[in-house]
């Protein structure tokens, strides 16, 4: 059965730019979403999702391949997002000094706080390995556990598990990133 | 019989069947370890939910209409040369970019095919004693029914890079005006071929890739995954295989772009790339781990294992029904002719040999015969 994405795929594997404009239109805003709520700025979210269809641009799926475009595009898109979280995390570590992102917003000190807590999450995400910081984030932006199967590439009855674990991982990192503080931002 | 941990997980998100639910509830009554281990994962889900709630992006920029997005895209990425370079088969830079996969790809194949990799830099050398370099190639047929299985097609897609770092991030590509330059950035005399078929420029555009590497380590639960993708629950896992961490360097590499209406030809050359292991890991027997999850019979596997000299030859997966290979001699060297079967239209070949410590590729629209005759004309 032919879905939609599998048609466009197949008239861009035989080079009809229209179709690979359609595949365009169709997933960049959601990817752009998606990355922006990883890494925290929209301005890096649409640069990796450009970076994400360059690559099927430039290798378009295989046949067979093509019954999820859509996951395909998640796993690689925060594959790189992923890398630029740690790239940035490390970069950040180096310098001890960090580009607020929220300095022009109208509350300064909210902002600042609110900042400071995403980068405390974001960091323990990269600390992670990859495969748990993706099911890990997926999960809680509310993709369910078929969706999560297919992307991670296990099956279905597994994503419990690799949940469960990826949960614990997460919480080993983010309490350990102060110690002390039991993951309530209102302690400090 | 306690509830498993995925379980309780996925009960937790009423991701069970009614009659799982019913069957965990029930047990949940009167096993007081496995309340509290519910209770555990709840916190540690909450925990995560709560942070996850953190990340909102701080911009509350408007995303571009898809059709400025799309144009700035094309305009980045200069799509529309990419595009004439596609109709001609490829361009000089796809062929470029083409090329490191591949050889990520290839070498990493050797380890033991599909593993996943990681993290940081800077080698203390003394942990490596093994030294891997390419000095042959071998061609083994794999069965793709089971690679099209969509489980492992995602997970070598997702974990194959997963646990890898690069410890060398390489420079943009440097175009090369003459073969003495060449050869003084590469640091050997570099070969051009003497004799091209009818069609082909004398002279081609030359360009050299960056040096580049990664360190690679081995987790053991990718190992697993693939191994149950595959259905291979049976294979053993040989020992030594978790954690081993793997530094994979590949030199410069010339790429000379021979244009044509006929397609692009490409002669790549570089020194072996080399890859540094662990020195208690068994090739061998991870080899043979490899081609048992390429589907080859144990008996047979056992036997290719041994025959093949695993620190020096690279196995170049052949996906039958995709590609079919041929062995050849090139000058006296041993090399292999790969053809992709599976593009229509114009033919698609690739050559690759080895001869005196430098890796030579050859590829394009072309037969065995013609290309093995072009490589000839270098040495």
């Amino acid at each position: 059965m032919a879905t939609p994405d599998a048609l466009l795929l197949e008239r861009w594997r035989e080079g009809d730019e229209a179709a690979f404009a359609d595949i365009f239109a169709q997933h960049y805003e959601p990817l752009v979403q998606l990355l922006s709520r990883l890494l925290g700025s929209v301005d890096e979210a649409e640069d990796i999702a450009q970076e994400t269809l360059w690559r099927l641009y430039r290798r378009p799926l295989s046949p067979g391949r093509e019954h999820n475009l859509r996951g395909w595009l998640v796993r690689v898109g925060m594959r790189l997002g992923y890398n630029a979280l740690r790239e940035r995390t490390r970069r950040e570590k180096r310098q001890a000094v960090w580009e607020s992102q929220a300095k022009a917003a109208d509350d300064p000190e909210a902002a600042a706080l609110a900042e400071e807590a995403r980068r405390e999450v974001q960091q323990a995400l990269a600390r992670m390995p990859f495969r748990q910081a993706q099911i890990l984030f997926l999960r809680h932006q509310g993709y369910t556990y078929e969706e999560l199967a297919e992307i991670v590439g296990v099956k279905a009855s597994s994503v419990g598990t690799l949940l469960a674990r990826a949960e614990r991982a997460f919480a080993k990192h983010y309490k350990g990133d102060a110690p002390g503080r039991a993951g309530s931002h209102e302690e400090r | 019989m306690h509830v498993r941990e995925g379980t309780l997980r996925a009960y937790l998100d009423k991701q069970v069947t009614p009659e799982e639910k019913r069957q965990v509830e029930e047990h949940l009554r009167t096993c007081a370890a496995c309340r509290e281990r519910l209770a555990r994962l709840e916190a540690n889900r909450n925990l995560a939910a709560a942070a996850m709630s953190e990340l909102q992006p701080t911009q509350a920029t408007r995303l571009p209409h898809p059709s400025v997005a799309l144009a700035r895209f094309r305009q980045r990425y200069s799509v529309h040369e990419h595009q004439e370079g596609r109709k001609a088969s490829m361009t000089r830079q796809g062929a470029l970019r083409r090329w490191r996969p591949v050889w990520i790809g290839l070498v990493v194949f050797v380890i033991a095919s599909l593993f996943v990799f990681y993290p940081p830099l800077r080698t203390a050398a003394s942990d490596f004693l093994g030294v891997f370099r390419v000095r042959k190639f071998v061609a083994v047929p794999i069965n793709v029914a089971a690679l099209e299985n969509p489980t492992f097609g995602n997970l070598l897609q997702s974990g194959f890079s997963d646990q890898f770092t690069v410890t060398k991030e390489p420079g943009p590509a440097i175009p090369v005006a003459s073969l003495a330059d060449a050869s003084a950035a590469l640091g050997f005399a570099v070969r051009l071929p003497s004799a091209l078929p009818q069609g082909y420029p004398a002279q081609p555009n030359m360009s050299i890739q960056d040096e580049f590497g990664f360190r690679a380590r081995v987790s053991m639960d990718y190992v697993l995954a693939v191994r149950e993708a595959l259905g291979k629950t049976d294979v053993p896992i040989p020992p030594g295989l978790d954690g081993a961490v793997l530094d994979v360097t590949v030199p410069k590499i010339l790429a000379a772009n021979y244009a044509s209406e006929r397609g692009w030809l490409t002669v790549i050359q570089a020194m072996s790339p080399e890859v540094q292991l662990p020195p208690n890991l068994d090739l061998r027997q991870i080899g043979e781990f490899g081609l048992r999850l390429a589907g080859i019979p144990a008996a047979q596997a056992r036997a290719m294992a041994a025959a093949i000299d695993w620190a020096n030859t690279l196995i170049i997966p052949v996906p039958l029904g995709y590609a079919s290979y041929q062995e050849v001699t090139v000058a006296g060297a041993h090399g292999v002719f790969l053809e992709d079967s599976a593009k229509e239209g114009a033919r698609h070949g690739l050559l690759v040999f080895e001869k005196d410590g430098i890796v030579y590729g050859l590829e394009g629209p072309m037969s065995a015969q013609e290309m093995v005759a072009v490589a000839e004309s270098m040495f």
